[in-house]
This record gives structure tokens, C-alpha cells and sequence, in this order.
């Protein structure tokens, strides 16, 4: 069940994995904050790093 | 996926069409205009819901649901259904599309999983390489390739993302900008209340404590708004109205400074002269500076306004020369910016002390003198804000030009009203004024640490992702580039043993260049021929296919991709299909005859695994003919008793087989300019070569001892010599035209025994194990063994030494 579950997944797309790459690196990044990185990887997952307002409002610290 | 068998009803042409590829390489031939590219058509509207050569440009009026469906056909009668194979699922999972609603994917809900991953590959079009997309990939200028590659590796989306995070940034900067516009106003309040010209934290604070003395307060250490007037008291005849003398007198010396004057008006006589070199120049530097910079951060192939195609490097340097011509331009914008920044300041601080002298002139109600203040503040105002905007010309900063007459007016009926204050008074109404800057300043203080810490934060974001998209598409690159060379050198190998290329990201685009037989590198189109760039096309597409399929779909359809590429080469790529892309299934549409023949005895496709179609009519689509094995369709003509229409497939048929023989086995045919081999000239040398390889296997053998090896090889030899006396031909074939028209005369019988014999002289080429011809593997340029596909057959032709 757990192969067949992993064969169903949708192939990770190029955008998919720089953005892996990325929060890698600002994870390994001790200037970058953690909290920070885990609202921007919780609004990529959602697909909504597109969304320039929701983006720049994380990045000011303005959502709770 | 694979595709076990497909229906086709009523969709772009086909009437009905049942297809049984059996998950295995499928062949669709067949004239221009007989159905192909409806059987390509029909794959992707059943993966997709759509059809994507009915999308682009050129297709504006082209509607799926009113031009995809067969003539007169309803939407509802107008589907494509399959059995496709799935890794994991046993059984071929059964999935149909109808016309009438395309977006709705039909199959059994508990393989709806399995299914959305290739769902969502097919729909990025990875799967299809038509010729006109070869065309695209190699041919095509850098910025249209880099966006024909871009969007099958579907990556629009990350350049889509980077534009918005370099939006988001600049609004963060822009926001961090006015913040910090706000906090030297309030820098400019606390000075005008110290006195000074300069912010000094050490100053104001020994202001603040020299202040709190003379209220009896404690020396404070540390400078801010909550701790300026703690601990002193407010003395008992301050009233919210009261005037502080001593504070007006400093405003109002302040507003009368002369030497304040000048040293402005030599800041703004500097501004006006840049201000006035820098706008006269009709080639407008400022502009022409910062699109140079702009453009040398986007740098790569093409130029990124016209797109004039750039040598990287070359493009780069040149604009760098071109920076260097504007350091002069660079320079008076720098001192201009300076010495717009000095002026704000002095601007500000001379607008914060007049509107504490117009709040005190009202509340000693001279209404005069407040009206002529007020409209010197509205000038000040009128600079203040051009300069802010970063729009101020260097026009002439007002003055009040009866300021000390004003001043001492104001001063002197102040003094009248209220007296001199005491000195606590004048110090608590210091600590007062300097707490609310202080509040003012705090409050700034915090917005741009927070903008600060927000644009950086937007700046590392930007940065990362670019840095990980490089990385990123640079591996892509490299590793499709490797593979891009090996399946190059597989078709190419041996004119161009030294192929090598380049594919690396330039910023958004991408950059591909070949190597042209030790030349150095070019574009593709720069000099290798049409052919080679159909092959480079190929290799490119099937190399970034492997990748971005990643085993979901294991079907690529090439459709009509073999134009330019000729007959070796064509050999070669049935090797590439058949040998590299093992796990694929192919469907290849053609309308070549010789390609299709090819495909067919290179062993790409069965006899099972190929339909041609034909004769298409308008009601009734085309006519199939999926018997096209050419045993099956000499067959078909002896039952109608045609012997020369069989006797023409035979010799047609054998002169193609033979071909493949003799370059299979490497037989040596006299050469042609014309290219048109007889099959007296092929089978000969075929059948000699045969003789010659088989000898020297034996040689081998013997040498190394293998006496059962050597037996098994003399009765192979027995054998074939038994077919090649029965057809005895080596002398039949010697004049293809005498026998050809003899064959005319034969009836039924007498050619049935030709044709049995040539069917054995046939096998005499193939694995009987595998089906596969045999073939001569080389070392180098050593002849190494004989070997058939599977290995069953394995000659060694080398001796022990």
C-alpha cells in the first residue's frame, strides 16, 4: 500500500524543487528565521507564493 | 503508462479504429492526409481532455468540440478509449474521454491515484515530439529555444515566481524607503529642539539631562521618551497655553540664521548646476545608466531588449565598457543624491521650528505675522516635498527676508504677555517638546527595523531561489546535456566521434551549443546540416523526455520526425530507439515507406505492432491495413493468384532486407553515387560475408579449443549452404531485371518454391531465439563477434594468441 501510495504522487515539478532547494538552503542559513521559513514553506505548499500580498505580509511578520 | 489497446470513434477523421499495440512499439504509416496524426491527436485528448496541435498560434478559430469530432458526428459519438498499463496495477486499467465533455476523465474511481500523476504529465505535452517542435528545440534563435525548452520543462512557472518575489521586494524597498523618509523628519524635530544641526544620540541625551538638573532629576544613561521626564515634576504654573521664551527665541534664531542661508544656497547652487548638466543631455544618462546596469544584470545569450543574439561573455564586457564611459554620470548623480538628502534635512528642521513659532505667534494672536509665516511654511512645504518626490529642479529655497523684524516682534510681544519663564519652566518645556520628538522618533525607530528586517528577509528569499533555480536547472542541464551527447555520438558517433555540447542556463534562458568536428562550438544551425539537426532535435527531445517522465508515462510518440535524416543515420536511431529505451513504448506515425520498412526489420516494431492506413474518404476515414508484414502481403496477392504483384514485394522486400544485412554484418557493396543498391548487388555480398564470418568463427573456435562450438558452427554452415544451393543465389540474383520480368511468367506453382526458399534464406540472417537480425559487433575498428539481440547468437571472431 505505502509503494503504491508513493508511485500515486504527482511528479515534483521543476518550480517544486527549486523551492525545495531553496528552503533548504535558508534553513541551513543561521541569519534566516525558523518561523519565517515554516510560514513561507506552509504558503508554497499551498501554492500561494504567487500570491504577492499574502507574501509581503509574511515577510513583514504581519500574520499571526 | 503503456498503452495496451486503444478505440478510436468518430474523432479528427477516423470513423472506427481499434488499435492493439500490447504495450509494445507501435508503427502508424501511411500517405500524407490518411489519418496519422488523428491517431496522435486521439493519445492526447485521452490523457489531456484536449488537443494540443488545435492550440497555438495560427488555430484562433479552432474549436475542439466543433473540429475535433469526425464530420456529422455528435459530440456524444466522439470518443477515444484505451487499455492502458500502469506500474502497480496488474490488470490494464480501461480509460475513455468523450467529446461531449472533454474535461471528464472516465475510469474505475480506485485508479483515479494512479492516473493523476500521468494525467498531469501528459497535460504538459512531454510525451510528444512532432517535427515541427525539432525545429523549435534546435533551430530556432537562443530566446525562442530557451522558451520552447522552458515550456516543456513546464518552468514558465518559476520565472512566473521569480517576477513576484522581485515584486514583492521592491515594495518592501520602496516601503523601507518612506519609513526612513519619516524617521530623519523626526530626527530633524529632536534637533531642531536641541539646537543642533547634527543627530547626535550622546548630545540629546546630555541635553535631556542637563534639563532634568535644573528639575531635580537623576542623571539618566540611556536616551528615550518614557524616561525623559521621569522623576521631576511639572512646575506648578505651567498651563497648557504658556509660551517658553526661551525655546521661541531659539526657533526664531533659528528661521534668522544667515550663515544658515548661505551654506544652503551654495548646497542648492551645486544641486541646480548637476540638476541642470544632468537633464540637458537629450541622450538622457540617468536612464542610459540604469538600463546598462539593468542589462548587465540580465546578460546572457541575446540581448534582453531586442534580442539580437550576444556571445555571453561578449555582451557582458560590452557593457561594462559602456558603465565605464558613464562613472562621470555615475558620479554627479551620487553628489546630487547627496545633496538633495542635506537640503531635505535643513528643510525640515527649518519648517520644524516655524511651526512652533506660528503656534505661539497665534497665541499671541498676531494675525499678521502668522499669515506671512504661513505662506513662507507652504514654500518650505512646496521644496520639502519636491524633494522628497526626488523631483526638486534646484529651484531658489524661499526666504523670509523680514525674519529679524518678524522675530523680534513676535519675541518682544511674547515677552510682554508672558515674561521671561523660569528657568525650570523653560527646562520642562524642553523635556516636553523633546519627549513628544522622542515618541515621534521611537515609533520610527521601530517601523524601520521592522522594514529593515522585511526587505532583508525579501532580499535573502530572492537571492536563495535564484541561486537554487541556477543550481537546479544547471544539474537539469548537465545531466539532459550527457545523455543529449551520448544518444548524439550512438547516431553520429562515427563522422562526429568528438561531439560534445553545451546546454547551461543563461538567467531565464537557455543556452545550446554543439560541437562542429573540432571547430569549436556553435548554435546547431550555425553549421551542422538539416539532418544532423533533425538527429540533434531527436536526441535533445528524448534526453529531456527520459528526464521529465520520470517513468509515469513510458509512451513517446514521434510524429513524422524523420524528414531530413537519412537512410544510415535512420539505421542508427532504430538502434538508439530500440537499444536506449528499453522500458519506452514508441508510437511512430510515418508517411516513409523505406523508414517504416526499417523500423520493421531493425526489430523497433513486430509485425503485430504496426497498422498503415490508406485511402482515406470522407465518410468513411481511412481504409487499415495492419497485416503489413511483408510475407503476410505476398500471401494476400498469391490468393488472388497475382504473382507479379508478390514477385515485386519479394524483390523490393529483399533488396531493402538485404540492405540491412550488408550493413548489419558489414559487407563490403560496390558503391553507388546514386544510392539505389540492386539486389544484385546486395545479396551476393551478403551471402559472401555470411560465408566469411562464419569461417572465421570457426578459426576462432579452434584456436580456443571449443571443439563444441566449432561442430555447432559446421552445422549451421551445412545447413545455410543447403538454402543458399536451393536458391541457388548467388547466380539467380545476378541480373534482377532478366528475373524480374521472368517472374512475370511464372504461374502460382513455380513461384511458391522461390518464395519458401527466400523466406529460409531470410531466417539464414536472423536469431531464430530472438528474431532479431544478426550483426557485427565491433572494438574499435576490431571485428569483435556476431551476435543477434538476446545473445543466443555469439560468434567469437578473435583467436587465442
Amino acid at each position: 500500500m505505502g509503494e503504491k501510495e508513493e508511485i500515486s504522487k504527482a511528479p515534483t515539478s521543476i518550480l517544486d524543487q527549486i523551492l525545495d532547494e531553496t528552503f533548504q538552503k535558508l534553513e541551513n542559513s543561521e541569519d534566516f528565521d525558523s518561523e519565517l521559513l515554516l510560514e513561507l514553506r506552509k504558503l508554497a505548499s499551498e501554492g500561494s507564493l504567487q500570491n504577492d500580498k499574502l507574501l509581503t505580509s509574511i515577510l513583514k511578520g504581519d500574520l499571526p | 503508462m503503456r498503452i495496451h489497446e486503444m478505440e478510436i470513434c468518430n474523432f479528427r477523421g477516423i470513423k472506427e479504429l481499434k488499435l492493439e499495440p500490447n504495450g509494445k512499439n507501435f508503427l502508424i504509416s501511411g500517405p500524407n492526409g490518411s489519418g496519422k496524426s488523428a491517431i496522435v491527436d486521439a493519445v492526447d485528448f485521452l490523457l489531456t481532455g484536449d488537443v494540443s496541435r488545435m492550440k497555438g498560434p495560427g488555430t484562433k478559430n479552432i474549436k475542439l468540440k466543433e473540429h475535433a469530432p469526425h464530420i456529422k458526428a455528435d459530440a456524444k459519438h466522439c470518443w477515444v478509449k484505451a487499455k492502458v498499463e500502469i506500474p502497480e496495477v496488474p490488470e490494464p486499467v480501461e480509460i475513455k474521454r468523450v467529446m461531449d465533455k472533454p474535461r471528464k476523465f472516465v475510469c474505475d474511481d480506485k485508479y483515479l491515484s494512479d492516473l493523476e500523476p500521468i494525467q498531469e504529465l501528459a497535460s504538459r505535452g512531454q510525451h510528444v515530439l512532432t517535427r515541427r517542435e525539432i525545429l523549435n528545440y534546435v533551430t530556432s534563435d537562443a530566446g525562442t529555444r530557451a522558451k520552447q525548452i522552458q515550456n516543456l520543462l513546464k518552468i514558465n512557472e518559476v520565472d512566473d515566481t521569480r517576477k513576484k518575489l522581485v515584486k514583492v521586494r521592491n515594495t518592501l524597498r520602496n516601503e523601507f524607503n518612506n519609513i526612513k523618509g519619516n524617521l530623519n523628519t523626526s530626527k530633524a524635530h529632536i534637533n531642531a529642539t536641541v539646537g543642533v544641526d547634527t543627530f547626535n544620540e550622546d548630545v540629546i541625551l546630555n541635553f535631556v539631562n542637563e534639563n532634568r538638573e535644573i528639575l531635580g532629576g537623576e542623571v539618566l544613561i540611556r536616551l528615550d521618551s518614557a524616561s525623559v521626564k521621569k522623576g521631576v515634576k511639572s512646575p506648578a504654573l505651567l498651563a497648557h497655553d504658556n509660551i517658553n521664551l526661551e525655546l521661541l527665541e531659539k526657533d526664531l534664531e533659528n528661521l534668522q540664521g544667515a550663515d544658515f542661508a548661505d551654506e544652503m544656497e551654495v548646497m542648492r547652487v551645486e544641486f541646480k548646476q548637476l540638476y541642470d548638466k544632468i537633464s540637458s543631455d537629450d541622450s538622457s544618462p540617468a536612464e542610459r545608466l540604469q538600463l546598462t546596469q539593468l542589462g548587465l544584470k540580465l546578460t546572457g545569450d541575446a540581448c534582453p531588449l531586442c534580442d539580437t543574439p550576444w556571445d555571453g561573455d561578449e555582451l557582458e564586457s560590452h557593457l561594462k565598457t559602456k558603465l565605464e564611459h558613464m562613472r562621470e554620470v555615475e558620479s554627479d548623480l551620487e553628489r546630487k543624491k547627496e545633496l538633495s538628502c542635506e537640503l531635505s534635512e535643513q528643510v525640515k528642521n527649518k519648517l520644524s521650528s516655524l511651526e512652533k513659532v506660528i503656534k505661539d505667534s497665534s497665541l499671541l494672536k498676531l494675525d499678521r505675522e502668522v499669515n506671512a509665516l504661513e505662506v513662507y511654511k507652504e514654500d518650505l512645504e512646496r521644496i520639502d516635498a519636491s524633494l522628497d518626490r526626488d523631483d526638486y529642479s534646484g529651484e531658489t529655497i524661499p526666504t523670509f527676508t523680514d525674519m529679524d523684524e518678524v522675530g523680534a516682534k513676535i519675541f518682544q510681544v511674547a515677552v510682554d504677555c508672558y515674561g521671561a519663564p523660569s528657568p525650570e519652566q523653560t527646562a520642562w518645556d524642553k523635556l516636553n517638546r523633546l519627549e513628544e520628538n522622542l515618541k515621534y522618533y521611537e515609533e520610527n525607530i521601530v517601523l524601520h527595523e521592522k522594514a529593515n528586517k522585511a526587505l532583508a528577509n525579501a532580499e535573502v528569499l530572492y537571492d536563495t531561489f535564484i541561486e537554487s533555480r541556477n543550481q537546479v536547472l544547471d544539474a537539469l542541464y548537465t545531466e539532459v546535456k550527457d545523455r543529449f551527447v551520448e544518444l548524439y555520438r550512438q547516431l553520429h558517433g562515427t563522422d562526429e566521434s568528438d561531439f560534445d555540447a553545451v546546454l547551461a542556463s543563461e538567467g531565464a534562458g537557455v543556452d545550446l551549443k554543439v560541437q562542429f568536428h573540432g571547430e569549436g562550438k556553435h548554435p546547431p544551425h550555425a553549421l551542422h546540416s538539416e539532418g544532423h539537426q533533425d538527429s540533434m532535435g531527436i536526441c535533445l527531445y528524448l534526453a529531456l523526455a527520459e528526464r521529465l517522465t520520470q517513468g509515469y508515462i513510458d509512451l513517446i510518440i514521434l510524429d513524422d520526425v524523420m524528414m531530413s535524416v537519412d537512410a544510415p543515420h535512420r539505421r542508427q536511431i532504430c538502434h538508439l530507439l530500440a537499444d536506449f529505451f528499453k522500458g519506452k513504448q514508441f508510437f511512430i506515425t510515418t508517411h516513409d515507406q523505406t523508414w517504416a520498412r526499417q523500423l520493421r526489420l531493425e526489430g523497433v516494431v513486430t509485425s503485430k505492432g504496426l497498422v498503415e492506413l490508406f485511402d482515406w474518404q470522407i465518410d468513411s476515414g481511412p481504409r487499415v491495413n495492419s497485416q503489413s508484414d511483408m510475407w503476410d502481403a505476398i500471401e494476400e496477392d498469391l490468393t488472388r493468384n497475382d504473382v507479379p504483384s508478390a514477385a515485386h514485394k519479394l524483390r523490393r522486400g529483399s533488396e531493402v532486407y538485404f540492405r540491412t544485412v550488408c550493413n548489419s554484418l558489414g559487407a563490403k557493396v560496390k558503391f553507388r553515387d546514386n544510392g539505389q543498391y540492386t539486389l544484385g548487388d546486395l545479396l551476393p555480398e551478403a551471402i559472401s560475408r555470411y560465408k566469411t564470418l562464419i569461417n572465421t568463427a570457426k578459426d576462432s573456435a579452434n584456436s580456443w579449443n571449443k571443439q563444441e562450438e566449432v561442430g555447432r558452427l559446421v552445422e549451421i554452415e551445412k545447413n545455410t549452404k543447403e538454402i543458399f544451393n536451393r536458391t541457388n543465389a548467388e547466380n539467380w540474383a545476378v541480373n534482377s531485371n532478366v528475373h524480374y520480368n521472368k517472374w512475370t511468367d511464372f504461374n502460382l506453382n513455380d513461384f511458391k518454391p522461390v518464395l519458401v526458399a527466400f523466406s529460409d534464406l531470410f531466417s539464414v540472417f536472423m536469431c531464430d531465439d530472438c528474431g532479431s537480425m544478426l550483426h557485427l559487433s565491433l572494438d574499435g575498428n576490431k571485428e569483435e563477434a556476431v551476435r543477434c539481440k538476446c545473445g543466443s547468437v555469439n560468434w567469437n571472431l578473435n583467436k587465442t594468441n
